[in-house]
């Protein structure tokens, strides 16, 4: 086999990488020999629970496997395969998955429409040098490659594919035999090789939505494995930030040119602004800073509003209303988003106006409390001496304009590609966080699904703690309601009528983290909702 | 949570989402607002820099800027014209219908016959796609009804969501109108309520006042109008609802509706009941007139040039597109015609040469001197532009002149004051040139039929896009004129004629190549019609013989008259021929192309590229090519070495795209590659799995230690959070962590 595999020479890497991520590691060969020294040191128990590893560190298991029963391996083996497979895009051709025990060879038994990774699950039975394993597996690969119905190797597939299906009882070892086998069969000749390679790239360079709809009509059910994040430790927010500002930036000087290049177009956006447009920003990387660097220029020469849109309890009318009591100067404003966009519209287009201009930039338009207010921008934006600067991310977000909201904007858009991290912009987000508290967002979810009667209960503790941050010390962060005057509060509104009900709403609460209770050291139990005042404020004003 | 948060900057805060920003709060200008002095903008020269590396001089680039709101302004003011001008047909048309309506009803009231029913006059206005473009027609509309005498008013559906909005809306703007009228008619007793605080706006008290206003005045003639400007956004319930109270109401309030569509006649009956439908009375009006105005707006700005600046065949394709294939929106055309002077102004430094230029009120264009002296480095740049050499080096070879040729390229000032007037003077002839052939050609279609006539966007579009030998529509142009009888033929002279006599004087020594006088040309074509025999003479004795020539095959395929009017002399038949030929020599001489003009570079603008990434942008290639092809935003050497280091350089960059990941690319570029291979569901362990091991491979290579198991895991995560904000990926509940792939294919 060995003298075989290197007549069919390169084709494996790039077709790999292109297949299975979880194995990118193994681009190059030179790539995976370092790896495998790296990882064979590990212990034995780490291979055990760390699935993906055991892909890359075959060798090892080799050494292995000879302490385990064969059937821990089988076991081992359709694991494996299954994490593989999650990432294998062809493979959701295959028919159904088998049962967990016997995957391994219903993976065997699709092995002819390729997915490397199966082919290393059934590897691992297998009793070859790590070099030799090298050789084999860029000839099974290239295998694996191979798309149904697209060559001659097909019937070869077919034949095999029904032996494991005829067999089931087949151990793990027959199914290492067979790729061994297969192996051998592939290393042909060159020239075959070069016809499935074509073969390849004729099935898996159209269109990649294609797959969708491959993967909608032929999978019954997900094919990705059942891993759960749980594996990983416990990360909080607070340490991610800080392990991620000590993580180096890469590129560093590229991006400081195209930063460079970025700033020496403020003086033509400037131009642009003061003839009537308005400036979109898009493209990948936070643009925070060089927008608000931009602000500050601009803020020398008339007022400048910076909207943070990507903010989860944004309320654009109340910072319209600051807009209007702090710039223009007119106090006690009422009326809707919409009434106050044109106030101000009004304002600027009036010719005893006192403020000759106003930026306004908004970063993260496309925000979710700004979606709905896009119409009330536009008439903002339309007015000639208010500038608007504004920044999407989200890929779809011209969709939220209509034909006259985007002629009201009046947009010039402009590539503002930073590749910087969306720190602030995803600090609001608990992506796999253990943290005691939800965030508001959490809490709007909670409340949404709750009875009336039960948001009341909410609103009186809210209201409590809004008005105790107002009226009490900044000392007390969390201003606490005792239990007992809880319980008569909701009492006198008639929202519970004993306290066993009352103690069954409040469980639910702290269920869902919306309330925390704390013991003084009197004994007395006091409880309180983790938000501050204005979150909670603004939780209340989307309650109505 | 709060507590653990650290802002980033003075503009980020756990609890607080807007920030201004006030001038007076920078201590520089807090001193400047006390002495009363204006704040300094902050981009000095409105935002102009100084080209050629800042060597331009001051001098030059305000003269930039000025030239641009020199040149600008009337341009704009002579696109709203032209739009307004073209509505006002359809303008007219509703007013006039409003003027006539309720006549009937009147008639009734003097006891003539009466209808079992009430009806109310409803104009359907349909005025097209182009939505963004309706608010200046139903301005319009409203200040014409208005200034006739009518009470207007103009209903958006955004402030009309439910019928009380809509009647407040309505009421407000028509007492309000109501009120004024009285206060003209010097009535002091002004608006009944107008101190109450809470109005109860019904359309009973619409009924008061209109009776009340009646009585003062004799307001008969006036109608109460409403107009619905975008139908298609109300709620159908509303307008339902309004249609049916103000029906009932129109026996004593003369009340029209105009309703603007933007879709079709149709919505009318799929959001209207049949009821409702059924009481009013429908009349349909055609306001879109969007392609008429950008033809005008088209001929005056491009082909007549009033605007100084011209477009390149692609960048006028582009606008061109923008329009046609998008939204007939005359704003969106204007937008990207601002646009490109903007950009022409502010980056091209030889629009300075505009000044040159100069328009008189015939619309003719002369040369005059540059107000500026030209920088070295814009006379350099003049030199090097190909036209200018080619247009030197023909000079050189018909005069032999090499002084003047030498001096040229030496001496600037030279450049200046003597070849540039001859440049200029040649590029002005050619573009009177141009349009006058344009003129020729709309001339020449009013006698084709009818398929054969194109607008005159698609016109100009083939006289810069094609050289006149390629271009079809010539060629069948051409074709008709061949086939033409005498009479058509002398027509068609007469009004080409006529077409060259009014244009503006071309010095067609400079226009054209060979110096060709078309008004002579064309007054020799004519003479020779009238009289073949007589010029004819010379040639028919050279052959001696009067006979009649033998019809060929061709005669007859092109004259196919001969075979029913087989009269015309052979002299006939010829001087037809020459005439054919005339007016192909001219029309190929005026149509040639733009680019044999002198220093066309610089004139006509050609950055289609500019005007489409400025307006018709792609967010999502832009984020998907800085994830997936990040060379070409970052031209970074690690990650290419690793590419070439692959053992095949040919599967290195397969289709132009590197299919490897890197461990050095950007962490959120890597979880988007890994991504892109995934199904539908994304495991999440699995791909921190994949990331991870690519990562590592990192730092294996380079500091021979693994990073910590914990950064990668939050470079992990910051990735697929930036994954999600972007829309790449979202959340479900459908199984343990994991995520759904959102975008398929590029």
């Amino acid at each position: 086999m060995t003298d075989e595999t290197p007549s069919t020479p390169r084709t494996g890497p790039r077709a790999r990488d292109r297949v299975d991520m979880g194995l990118t590691l193994t681009t190059t060969k030179k790539g995976r020999k370092t790896l495998l020294t790296d990882s064979s040191n590990d212990s034995p128990s780490r291979l055990a629970t760390d699935v993906a590893d055991i892909l890359k560190l075959s060798a090892a298991v080799d050494a292995d496997d000879k302490e385990n029963s064969s059937e821990e391996n089988a076991n081992l083996a359709s694991v494996v395969g299954q994490a593989v497979y999650g990432f294998q895009k062809r493979a959701a051709r295959g028919r159904g998955g088998g049962s967990p025990r016997g995957s391994a060879k219903s993976t065997r038994a699709r092995r002819g429409r390729g997915g490397s990774g199966t082919v290393r699950a059934s590897r691992l039975r297998a009793s070859t040098t790590a070099n030799d394993d090298e050789e084999e597996e860029d000839g099974d690969d290239d295998d694996a490659e191979l798309p149904p119905g697209k060559s001659r190797r097909r019937s070869d597939g077919t034949r095999q594919s029904h032996t494991p299906a005829s067999r089931p009882t087949a151990t793990a070892t027959n199914v290492g035999a067979q790729v061994e086998d297969d192996s051998e069969d592939n290393g042909e000749g060159e020239e075959e090789m070069l016809a499935l390679e074509l073969d390849d790239d004729f099935g898996h360079n159209g269109p990649a939505y294609e797959r969708y709809f491959q993967d909608l009509h032929t999978t019954k059910g997900s094919k990705t494995s059942d891993n759960t994040l749980s594996k990983l430790p416990p990360l909080t927010q607070s340490e991610c930030r800080a392990i991620l500002s000590k993580v180096p930036v890469k590129h560093k000087g590229e991006l400081d040119l195209l930063e460079k290049l970025h700033r020496r177009q403020f003086r033509q956006w400037f131009f642009e602004m003061s003839c009537g447009f308005n400036l979109v920003f898009y493209g990948y990387g936070s643009k925070r800073r060089l927008m608000n660097s931009l602000a500050t220029e601009l803020a020398t020469d008339a007022p400048a509003v910076i909207i943070n849109g990507f903010f989860p309890t944004l309320n654009l009318k109340q910072s319209l209303e600051r807009v209007v009591s702090e710039v223009i100067g007119i106090g006690d404003t009422t009326g809707t988003v919409a009434d106050l966009a044109s106030l101000i519209n009004g304002y600027f287009d009036s010719k005893t106006r006192e403020v000759k201009e106003m930026y306004f930039i908004v970063h993260n338009i496309d925000g979710p409390c700004l979606r709905k207010h896009q119409a009330a921008l536009a008439v903002l934006a339309n007015c000639p001496n208010v500038h608007l600067l504004a920044s999407i991310d989200h890929i779809e977000a011209p969709l939220i304009w209509d034909s006259s909201t985007t002629t009201r904007f009046n947009w010039a858009w402009h590539d503002l590609t930073t590749f910087e991290p969306y720190t602030v912009e995803t600090s609001y987000e608990n992506f796999a966080s253990d943290t005691t508290e939800i965030g508001p967002r959490g809490v709007l979810h909670v409340l949404a699904s709750l009875t009336e009667n039960t948001k009341s209960i909410f609103r009186i503790l809210a209201e409590y703690q809004i008005a105790e941050s107002v009226m009490g010390d900044a000392a007390t962060k969390m201003p606490a309601m005792a239990y007992s005057a809880y319980f008569a509060a909701c009492r006198d509104q008639f929202l519970v009528s004993s306290e066993l009900t009352f103690r069954s709403q409040l469980t639910e609460f702290r269920d869902h983290k919306v309330i925390q209770s704390r013991h003084a050291a009197d004994g007395t139990e006091s409880v309180h909702i983790p938000l501050d005042a204005t979150t909670l404020g603004t939780i209340l004003e989307s309650m109505d | 949570m709060v507590d653990a948060y650290k802002p980033m900057d003075a503009f980020d805060s756990m609890t607080e989402s807007t920030f201004i920003l006030k001038p007076s709060l920078t201590p520089k200008q807090s001193t400047a607002k006390k002495t009363g002095v204006s704040h300094q903008p902050a981009f000095t020269n409105g935002g102009f820099v100084p080209l050629f590396q800042g060597k331009e001089s001051v001098e030059s680039m305000e003269l930039r800027r000025r030239l641009f709101n020199e040149m600008w302004g009337p341009l704009e003011q002579l696109l709203v014209d032209t739009e307004q001008q073209v509505n006002q047909v359809g303008v007219s048309e509703v007013c006039n219908y409003v003027n006539s309506s309720y006549t009937r009803v009147e008639s009734v009231e003097k006891g003539q016959l009466d209808q079992p029913f009430a009806e109310m006059s409803t104009a359907v206005a349909f005025a097209g796609v182009n939505t963004g473009d309706h608010n200046k027609l139903f301005e319009s509309l409203q200040a014409q009804l208005t200034a006739s005498g009518h009470h207007v008013a103009l209903l958006e559906s955004q402030y009309c969501t439910s019928l009380g909005s809509m009647l407040k809306c309505m009421l407000d703007q028509i007492l309000g109108s109501l009120d004024e009228d009285q206060r003209a008619a010097g009535n002091s007793r002004l608006g009944v309520l107008a101190g109450a605080k809470t109005i109860a706006y019904d359309m009973g008290l619409l009924k008061l006042r209109w009776d009340e206003a009646a009585g003062s005045t004799s307001t008969r003639s006036n109608r109460v109008v409403v107009i619905l400007q975008d139908f298609e956004g109300f709620a159908p319930m509303v307008v339902d609802d309004f249609v049916r109270i103000a029906t009932s109401y129109c026996h004593s309030v003369p009340i029209v509706v105009v309703l603007g569509l933007a879709t079709s006649y149709e919505s009318i009956h799929q959001s209207l009941t049949k009821a409702s439908i059924s009481m009013l009375n429908v009349e349909k009006f055609n306001l879109q007139r969007s392609k008429e105005c950008i033809d005008a707006a088209i001929r005056s700005v491009f082909v007549r040039a009033t605007g100084m600046l011209s477009f390149g065949a692609e960048a006028y394709k582009s606008l061109l597109d923008q329009f046609l294939l998008y939204n007939f929106s005359i704003t969106g055309f204007v937008k990207k015609l601002k646009f490109a002077a903007m950009d022409f102004f502010y980056a091209q430094p030889l629009s300075v040469l505009i000044s040159m230029l100069q328009c008189s009120a015939s619309g003719m264009l002369s040369v005059r001197d540059c107000p500026i002296r030209l920088s070295p480095e814009q006379a350099e740049l003049i030199r090097m532009q190909r036209s200018v050499q080619r247009f030197l080096e023909q000079q050189l070879e018909e005069t032999d002149d090499r002084n003047h040729f030498h001096l040229a390229l030496s001496n600037d000032e030279y450049l200046q004051k003597t070849v540039l007037p001859q440049l200029l003077r040649r590029l002005v002839s050619f573009r009177a040139g141009y349009c006058l052939g344009i003129d020729f050609v709309v001339a020449l279609q009013d006698m084709v039929p009818e398929s054969l006539r194109k607008p005159i966007r698609t016109l100009h579009y083939y006289g810069i896009g094609q050289k006149f030998d390629d271009c079809m529509h010539w060629k069948a142009l051409s074709a008709v004129v061949r086939r033409m009888k005498v009479p058509d033929m002398e027509r068609l002279l007469a009004k080409l004629v006529a077409v060259a006599a009014a244009a503006a004087i071309v010095d067609w020594d400079f226009a054209t190549k060979d110096g060709l006088d078309v008004l002579q040309l064309l007054q020799q074509s004519r003479a020779l019609l009238s009289n073949p025999e007589e010029l004819a003479k010379p040639e028919s004795a050279d052959t001696g013989e009067p006979s009649k020539r033998i019809r060929t095959r061709t005669d007859m395929e092109n004259r196919p008259f001969l075979l029913f009017d087989n009269s015309s002399s052979d002299q006939m038949l010829s001087a037809l021929d020459q005439c054919c030929a005339n007016i192909e020599t001219i029309l190929r001489a005026c149509l040639s192309p733009y680019q044999s003009a002198p220093l066309y570079e610089v004139f006509y603008y050609k950055h289609s590229l500019l005007l489409d990434t400025t307006f018709s942008a792609q967010p999502r290639a832009a984020v998907q090519a800085a994830l997936g092809k990040t060379a070409y935003y970052i031209d970074c050497d690690c990650c290419k070495a690793a590419t070439c280091d692959s053992d095949d350089p040919d599967t290195a960059s397969e289709d132009g795209v590197d299919q490897r990941v890197m461990p050095s690319m950007h962490d959120t570029s890597i979880a988007y590659r890994l991504h892109q291979e995934c199904g539908r569901m994304i495991n999440l362990y699995d791909w921190h799995s994949a990331f991870s091991s690519v990562v590592e491979g990192e730092s294996a290579k380079a500091r021979g230690g693994s990073p910590c198991q914990r950064a990668i895991q939050a470079r992990f995560m910051r990735a697929v959070e930036e994954m999600r904000l972007l829309g790449f990926i979202k959340s479900t509940q459908r199984k343990t962590d994991h995520v759904i792939r959102l975008t398929w294919g590029m």
